[in-house]
């Protein structure tokens, strides 16, 4: 059953009975007490009924009284005539008597004031005159009966009439008429039935029972006199025949009024006890509607409140079974701060308690799955065999021996597989020991995270280098946070979301002084295992700050010897050229001689320092090759050009084999000049007679470029010392400058730089032919050799860098179609205009139709200030010239987009359409 | 009137050649001898040209040059950079000093008064 339900029954039924049981207890006490009154009401009615009839009787009792003392009455010497006046003016007087009479001691009726049976004697029974006569009792209404001359029921009253003696010697007698008597006393008015009885019983008046009048007695005549008993009233219920209803029975006895001590008459009033009772019982009735209609609204808000606070409990069970079901979010309101609140409270918390433990759960489940699937793959192997032996087993219908052989087979086999599984166990344990132990004692640092991004393996070398104290608790967080303090975060998120490597070096403390300062290289790769899916990401700490400092001491060196040799040696020759200019005064022929031998050697030893200083500077990696697009052809001509003069010095002719047209290529254009010159130097200074032959070739994939000559030619033994420092062949007594040894060495550096390659050809007292080949980078290889070398030289210094490329397209589409020579210039002139915007030293790298240029150290602030001026100059430029090309702008920011060569080109090449 | 060179420089040998040759080609020498006094002298003297050796103390040579063009009289006043040691870029930052000429040691003192007469009679 519900609850609000039993509730309701419980606290309705409680209602029900208490109310049932007071409103009973107040109904009867009610109904008793409106009965009483009721009674009391019917029984003061009956009693001034009677009181009126007694009092009436009196009246009749004192004037027969007042008749017989009458003087003519009384007196014994009136006649007889004299007594009927005197009655006939009392009968006038006193309207009410039938009629009066005298009668003599004789009972002889003297006089009479119908006149009838005067002088009489009274024949039948006359208690009253008896009475009157012989005891000289006044009566008053004690007798009734049937007046035989006036033939109608009359009630007596005699009184005795005394001489002045006071002898009695008559009665006067008197008689009223029943009716009058009951009229006077309104007997017969009132609706209720009455009765009147005499003392025995006889119905002296009934309402109902007429006939009955003189001749029966009341019915219940003895239940009422015993009822009566002495008392004056009182009341029975009685069953009436008549009526066939209960009443209520009123009796009063009569009580006399003053001398009058009436007859012992009883007056009965008969009420229904509907009628009599009807206040009471309409007081019952609604009594009960008002409980009835009490109960109905409690029992329902009995049912409504029970089902209010049934509520919570409802929503507690929906609660649990949500719970039960795994929700573990469900939360319960708590609205009330009863003993229902702190349950639904509790609940709560409970749920609560469960989800964090189901967490826990779940971790620990994640860890256990780990190690499940690992002794997975073993019990697989297990049941493979097993499977295999049991097939084995079902297709054989051989003896049993075959098949306690294959179980014991099996047996060995299971025995083999745990030794297995043992032995694997602890060969991994070991190997995860030796791992650790290797991790732990590596000289780099080491951080590994697995896929989900915990960390599984961060070693001591690491947190060294990372600031972290040896007994730290370390988390994702602590790692995040220090690697976004060395700004490595960003690398990292960039390494585990796109899966690649990377690599940076960083310093850990910035705002320190240098000698506080660490220099880490890091670098990150994820992890794969063989089936080549991610498991992780590991990160290789090594501290360079060592290195940094050796490189930072080479750099300061070079710069510092470059300088401290080359004052004096300025010095010396500013020196020596004033005096040879005659400043401080004139000098003599042999002076000059001299000093002129001072000065060349003073330049000789500038070449030596010079060549020194570039050779330190290649040896040490710290050679910048400022490349751009140039075409060797030119540059080759022009160095022709230089050596016109010095070739005719020794009549040595110079021919070109230059193959046509421009061939451009991406190199440091000083540097290939000091190439070539070297080598052609030494072609003139090693030829004595004959030519030199400068080529400038278009191979496959480079340029070969070659210095032939007819000159000594190299040995065999020297040849593989060609190239070696400070080798100086033939040392020829010859013109020109005396070499430092160094030339060659220095461009096969330079050639070598340049990713080409550098060989000698030659024949002892023939000639020689020094070649080298340059790669030429042609498009998307130019763009990305360009940023290759521009990236690689930021990520050296340490900066950041943006990379912008532009690019042109659209030609075919033009309504008016533009000449090469048009397009050309239009190139240009762009170019101009984005060297402009640029505003930078960097070199801008035209490659067909896209203009490229990396600025190293450019914020992102002024990365996008730059593209801002580009974009505006270009977009004035299409206003102006109203040529419908088609421009790209694209942006890539290092290391903020991207860190590696091909993510920044692929984002730059992505730009924005500048027109439309 | 014969000009007024203002030569910045800390090695006194090089003081003393530049001395010798300007001051007998008809020039009148005026130096300092780091940075900071460069600059006083550049407003005490007010030379028509300013010869300076990048590696000064104090304050280096390209922060006297820009510095100097951005005073007042300095937009326009001949400055020629100077330096010994092996700068790369020692082309790139004299043009971003704004200087009017830049060279390397050691010259040939040739060059260097070429240089000097054109920038003066301009």
């Amino acid at each position: 059953m519900k609850f609000p339900l039993k509730i309701t029954i419980l606290l309705g039924s409680i209602i029900v009975v208490a109310g049932v049981g007071i409103s009973y207890f107040i109904y009867s006490f009610q109904t008793g007490v409106l009965k009483k009154q009721i009674l009391f009401r019917l029984e003061e009615d009956a009693f001034h009924i009677m009181d009126k009839l007694d009092r009436m009787l009196f009246e009749r009792f004192s004037d027969i009284q007042v008749f017989a003392t009458c003087p003519v009455i009384s007196s014994r010497s009136v006649t007889a005539k004299q007594i009927t006046d005197r009655l006939v003016e009392y009968k006038h007087q006193y309207k009410i008597y039938a009629s009066l009479s005298f009668f003599d001691s004789d009972r002889v009726r003297v006089a009479d004031t119908s006149g009838l049976g005067v002088g009489q004697k009274y024949r039948g029974e006359a208690p009253w005159l008896d009475e009157a006569l012989d005891k000289g009792v006044v009566s008053a209404a004690t007798y009734v009966r049937v007046s035989q001359n006036l033939k109608i029921p009359v009630f007596y009253f005699a009184a005795p009439v005394k001489d002045d003696n006071g002898n009695i010697f008559g009665a006067v007698v008197t008689r009223i008429p029943v009716t009058n008597i009951y009229e006077i006393a309104k007997l017969i008015v009132e609706a209720f039935v009455v009765d009147l009885v005499d003392k025995d019983g006889l119905l002296l008046y009934s309402s109902y029972n007429r006939k009955g009048i003189f001749k029966d007695n009341l019915s219940d005549w003895e239940a009422v006199k015993r009822s009566l008993s002495g008392q004056m009233k009182g009341n029975l219920i009685h069953y009436d025949e008549f009526s066939k209803k209960e009443d209520i029975v009123v009796f009063i006895h009569e009580a006399g009024f003053l001398d009058f001590k009436g007859n012992d008459w009883t007056y009965l009033v008969h009420v229904p006890v509907e009628i009599a009772f009807k206040p009471a019982i309409q007081l019952r009735n609604k009594v009960v509607t008002v409980i009835f209609v009490i109960i109905f609204l409690a029992l329902l808000v009995i049912y409504v409140l029970s089902k209010r606070i049934s509520k919570p409990i409802a929503q507690l069970k929906e609660a649990a079974v949500k719970v039960g079901e795994g929700r573990l979010d469900t939360k319960i309101e708590v609205l009330s701060k009863d003993e229902i609140g702190d349950l639904a409270f509790s609940f709560n918390k409970m749920t609560e308690d469960l989800k964090e433990s189901r967490f826990e759960l779940l971790r620990e489940k994640s860890s256990l799955e780990k190690a499940k699937t690992e002794l997975d793959g073993w019990s697989k192997t297990l049941e493979t065999r097993v499977e295999e032996r049991t097939q084995d087993l079902n297709q054989s219908q051989e003896a049993t021996l075959n098949m306690l052989e294959d179980l014991e087979k099996v047996r060995d086999e299971l025995q083999e597989t745990n030794d297995h599984l043992l032995r694997a166990k602890s060969e991994i344990e070991r190997f995860s020991k030796s791992m650790e132990s290797m991790v732990e004692s590596m000289v780099e640092g080491v951080i590994m995270l697995d896929e989900e991004g915990k960390i599984v393996v961060f070693n001591p070398k690491a947190r060294q280098m990372l600031g972290v104290g040896l007994d730290e608790e370390i988390s994702r967080r602590i790692l995040d946070s220090t690697m976004r303090r060395i700004h490595l975060l960003d690398a990292l998120s960039d390494c585990i979301k796109k899966k690649r490597y990377c690599l940076k070096e960083v310093v850990v403390g910035d705002n320190e002084p240098l000698e506080n300062k660490r220099f880490l290289r890091c670098e990150m790769s994820p992890v794969k295992n063989k089936d080549a899916a991610i498991i992780g990401v590991v990160i290789v700490l090594r501290d360079i700050t060592h290195e940094k400092e050796i490189d930072r001491m080479k750099t300061e060196f070079i710069s510092t010897v470059s300088h401290e040799l080359r004052t004096p040696l300025s010095i010396l020759k500013e020196g020596v050229s004033l005096v040879l200019d005659r400043i401080p005064g004139q000098i003599n022929d042999k002076q000059e001689k001299l000093l002129s031998t001072v000065k060349s050697n003073i330049e000789r030893l500038g070449r030596i320092i010079n060549d020194l200083l570039d050779i330190s500077k290649m040896e040490a990696g710290k050679l910048e090759l400022k490349k751009q697009r140039v075409d060797i052809v030119a540059l080759a001509e022009g160095i022709v050009a230089s050596f016109v003069s010095k070739a005719k010095e020794k009549n040595l002719i110079l021919k070109k084999a230059f193959s046509g047209g421009k061939i451009s290529i991406y190199v440091d254009s000083d540097r290939i000049v000091q190439a070539f010159t070297n080598l052609v130097n030494n072609a003139i200074k090693f030829t004595n007679t004959g030519y030199i032959e400068i080529s400038v070739k278009r191979r496959a994939d480079g340029v070969e470029c070659s210095v032939a000559d007819t000159g000594v030619g190299i040995s065999k033994e020297d040849i593989p010392k060609v190239f070696d420092k400070f080798q100086q062949f033939g040392r020829t007594a010859g013109g020109g400058e005396k070499g430092t040894g160094l030339g060659l060495a220095i461009t096969k550096e330079i050639i070598e730089a340049h990713k080409g390659k550098i060989w000698v050809e030659s024949q002892w007292a023939k000639g020689t032919k020094f070649t080298f080949v340059l790669p030429v980078f042609k498009g998307e290889n130019l763009v990305s050799e360009y940023v290759s070398n521009a990236l690689g030289a930021a990520q050296s210094r340490g900066k950041e860098g943006t990379l912008i490329i532009a690019s042109v397209s659209g030609f075919d589409k033009l309504k008016k179609k533009i000449s090469p020579a048009e397009k050309e210039a239009m190139f240009e002139r762009l170019k101009e205009r984005f060297k402009n915007s640029v505003r930078s030293s960097e070199e801008v790298l035209r490659c067909d139709s896209e203009f490229v240029v990396f600025l190293e150290g450019c914020s992102k602030k002024d990365s996008l200030d730059v593209r801002k001026r580009i974009k505006e100059s270009f977009r004035d430029y299409l206003q102006e010239e109203k040529i419908a090309v088609k421009i790209k702008l694209g942006m890539a920011l290092y290391p903020d987009d991207a860190f590696d060569r091909e993510g920044l080109i692929s984002k730059a090449k992505k730009g924005e359409r500048l027109n439309e | 009137m014969s000009k007024k060179i203002l030569f910045i420089e800390d090695e006194p040998d090089e003081i003393m050649m530049v001395r010798e040759r300007f001051g007998t080609l008809g020039y009148e020498v005026v130096v300092a001898m780091d940075g900071e006094e460069g600059m006083e002298m550049f407003f005490k003297e007010k030379p028509d040209l300013v010869l300076i050796d990048v590696i000064i103390p104090k304050i280096d040579g390209f922060v006297v040059c820009r510095q100097i063009r951005q005073s007042p009289n300095g937009e326009k006043i001949p400055i020629v950079l100077i330096t010994a040691a092996g700068m790369l870029d020692f082309e790139e930052k004299s043009k971003q000093a704004e200087a009017d000429a830049y060279l390397r040691r050691p010259y040939e003192s040739a060059t260097l008064d070429e240089i000097v007469k054109n920038l003066l009679e301009e």
